[in-house]
């Protein structure tokens, strides 16, 4: 008789297991926001600076926190994406180097299916939960090696932050602008993770820890930040900031619980959000890191001076970051492309 | 004590009658008599603040005692909130003194397990569910939050969201608690879900926005200053409004404010606290109108200062 998977069992379901090193480091290059274009060729500096920064960085996994492209249906067909991913993460496919992606608000699943990024074999995104909205809120479980029948040592959460607050009052069955759905609070009109996907985490996370009988650290990452986020810059002092804070934190306007979720439960080390591609800062809330690494496509706006993304690197239960430039790296043979 | 819905004229209605914020009780119970005589509420409900730091069990029971009777005396059901004063300071724990609430016979408070307790109130023919009443534990002060997440004195920052005090609040637990719930009696009971109140004494950061935002809110009623909302937000708007049938979210604390306001398909009512300036507490009336529920909200007050009507605007 087949047993029933439980929500714990799917959530650790990987394409194959990430492990630690042997001297138990497991490293994250974060980076984000692409914006390949509707038409025309993507710009190959996207490709080279992605490279130049697994080069530099040698990461365990390269996760890209959303808005591979720039519009819904910047990848018309799927030959179109297929080709798309074949040439930016050809560096990471020839080097077995493992990747993984979310959805920011410039992508849908409808352009962007996870089939075709399934095809890639060193690609370990998942869609995620079917009944969780959206798509592309999961979680990678990193194991020590040789003990991953012991759990995972380190959690990789990812969320899908939806394309705005149109689709948060679509999912509430709000008409605007009777049941507003949108006020100018302060911050933009963008969406979060819905209640269901925090939740989805919370569960996860406290079954784990009744499975394995201990809390595991871990990171988050989503595309448009939580409100937390625009703390830091409110309080560069109190948090420690550190970094660019080059334009306004474009986070969601409904704050649905999920730092929350995460100081209760006291093992999430840092929440990493794309978005705003001149923001490349980080500051400590509560025991929790919350950055936002800058672009690094040259498709879409953004800063040379800090082009780039965030390196992670857990090691002894804790998670050490920085931002990394593309600027800083050593680009063997592209100094002028770059 | 089964609570259900009466007929009146040929409609049901169910009305509550929300009281807090006790500076004075002498005062507040001669109050409270008058309002219950005036609003006739099929419940009474104690949004915090009610009995302020009681020392002991024998403190906590003398006050009830006398902040109960007006009730008592007029077979009026009773149920309750903690509110952060309640708290603060207590020589008695909250569970030991939601004990002693549930003691007295008129008081239909359950347990309130992991901080949320859920009263169903049936139709008038006492078949149905018909609605239910959210009550939440939103404690004391953020000191409390920082140490249940491990993390003393780094949410007190020099610009928290929408608020500059540092008030704990509903917590994400009680969140995922009052969703599950839900999802079992969405479960048990199909759909359309059973409308509801929440009721909570700290606001949670949304009332804060509401507030921000008057004119876009339709808010209407009296705002008083800088809303003492709770500093971390425990996500309990977003998962009400996610649920689509609560249809408002009921608050106290801020003495004198008292108003409604609009937002994400809710009203957000901030009730007056007994004897401040806008009022002694306020009527909130749920009417059912086939499947939906029309929600009138009241100001009470207890001493010829009249009434003022909120909702429906």
């Amino acid at each position: 008789m087949k047993m029933k998977m439980t929500r714990l069992d799917e959530a650790l379901e990987s394409r194959f297991a990430l492990t630690c090193r042997e001297d138990g480091t497991f490293r994250v290059l974060c980076v984000s926001d692409f914006h390949a274009p509707r038409e025309e060729r993507w710009d190959a500096r996207l490709k080279w600076a992605l490279e130049a920064l697994i080069r530099e960085n040698d990461p365990d996994l390269v996760y890209i926190a959303g808005d591979l492209t720039d519009e819904a249906d910047s990848m018309g067909s799927p030959e179109r994406l297929r080709e798309y991913l074949a040439d930016i993460m050809a560096y990471c496919e020839e080097n077995q180097i493992p990747w993984a992606h979310i959805p920011g608000n410039h992508d849908r699943e409808v352009r962007l299916p996870p089939e075709i990024f399934a095809e890639f074999p060193h690609c370990v995104s998942k869609r995620g939960e079917a009944s969780l909205p959206g798509y592309g809120t999961y979680l990678l479980p990193v194991y020590k090696k040789g003990e991953e029948n012991k759990g995972p040592v380190f959690c990789i959460w990812g969320f899908d932050t939806h394309t705005g607050m149109g689709d948060y009052a679509k999912m509430l069955e709000l008409a605007e602008p009777s049941d507003l759905y949108y006020l100018p609070t302060g911050f933009d009109r963008y969406a979060g993770p819905a209640f269901a996907q925090c939740r989805w985490y919370w569960e996860v996370s406290l079954a784990m820890e009744e499975r394995f009988g201990r809390k595991t650290p871990g990171i988050m990452i989503l595309h448009a930040p939580l409100p937390e986020h625009g703390l830091i810059p409110a309080n560069p002092t109190q948090t420690g900031m550190k970094g660019t804070f080059g334009e306004f934190t474009g986070c969601a306007s409904i704050n649905t619980g999920l730092f929350a979720a995460a100081c209760e439960r006291g093992e999430i080390k840092e929440i990493v959000s794309g978005h705003d591609h001149y923001n490349n800062f980080s500051g400590n809330h509560m025991g929790i890191t919350l950055s936002q690494d800058a672009s690094l496509g040259h498709d879409g706006y953004g800063d040379d001076a800090i082009r780039g993304g965030r390196l992670l690197v857990f090691q002894h239960g804790t998670v050490s970051s920085r931002h990394v430039a593309v600027k800083d790296c050593c680009l063997v043979g592209q100094e002028e492309m770059i | 004590m089964k609570l259900r819905f009466r007929e009146e004229n040929g409609q049901e209605r169910f009305s509550v009658l929300v009281v807090h914020g006790f500076a004075d009780e002498k005062n507040a119970c001669l109050r409270l008599g008058a309002m219950l005589d005036e609003a006739e509420p099929d419940l009474l409900l104690f949004l915090g603040d009610t009995v302020r730091a009681p020392g002991t069990d024998r403190e906590l029971r003398d006050a009830l005692d006398r902040l109960t009777a007006p009730a008592s005396e007029r077979g009026i059901p009773f149920a309750f909130c903690f509110g952060d004063r309640d708290l603060r300071s207590a020589g008695i724990g909250s569970g030991e003194m939601s004990r002693i609430w549930r003691e007295y016979p008129l008081c239909v408070s359950g347990s309130g397990e992991n901080g949320v307790d859920v009263l169903t109130v049936s139709d008038a023919a006492g078949d149905t569910a018909a609605l239910r009443l959210w009550c939440l534990d939103s404690h004391e002060e953020i000191g409390g939050y920082e140490a249940v997440c491990g993390s003393p004195t780094k949410a007190r920052l020099a610009k928290p969201l929408y608020t500059k005090y540092y008030m704990d609040g509903v917590r994400f637990s009680q969140t995922v608690e009052y969703d599950r719930r839900e999802e079992v009696f969405a479960a048990q009971e199909g759909t359309p879900a059973v409308p509801g109140v929440m009721f909570f004494h700290t606001p949670c950061p949304e009332f804060s926005i509401a507030v921000m935002n008057a004119v876009q809110t339709m808010l209407r009623g009296n705002v008083e200053g800088i809303v003492r909302c709770s500093t971390v937000n425990g996500g309990i708007f977003s998962a009400a409004a996610e649920r689509h049938n609560v249809k408002a979210i009921v608050c106290g604390h801020d003495g004198g404010d008292c108003y409604a306001a609009r937002y994400c398909g809710m009203e957000l009512v901030k009730t007056p606290a007994v004897g401040s300036t806008s009022g002694d507490g306020m009527l909130l009336t749920l009417m059912k109108r086939d499947s939906a529920l029309e929600i009138s909200a009241k100001v009470i007050t207890s001493d010829g200062r009249g009434e003022h009507c909120l909702l429906p605007r």
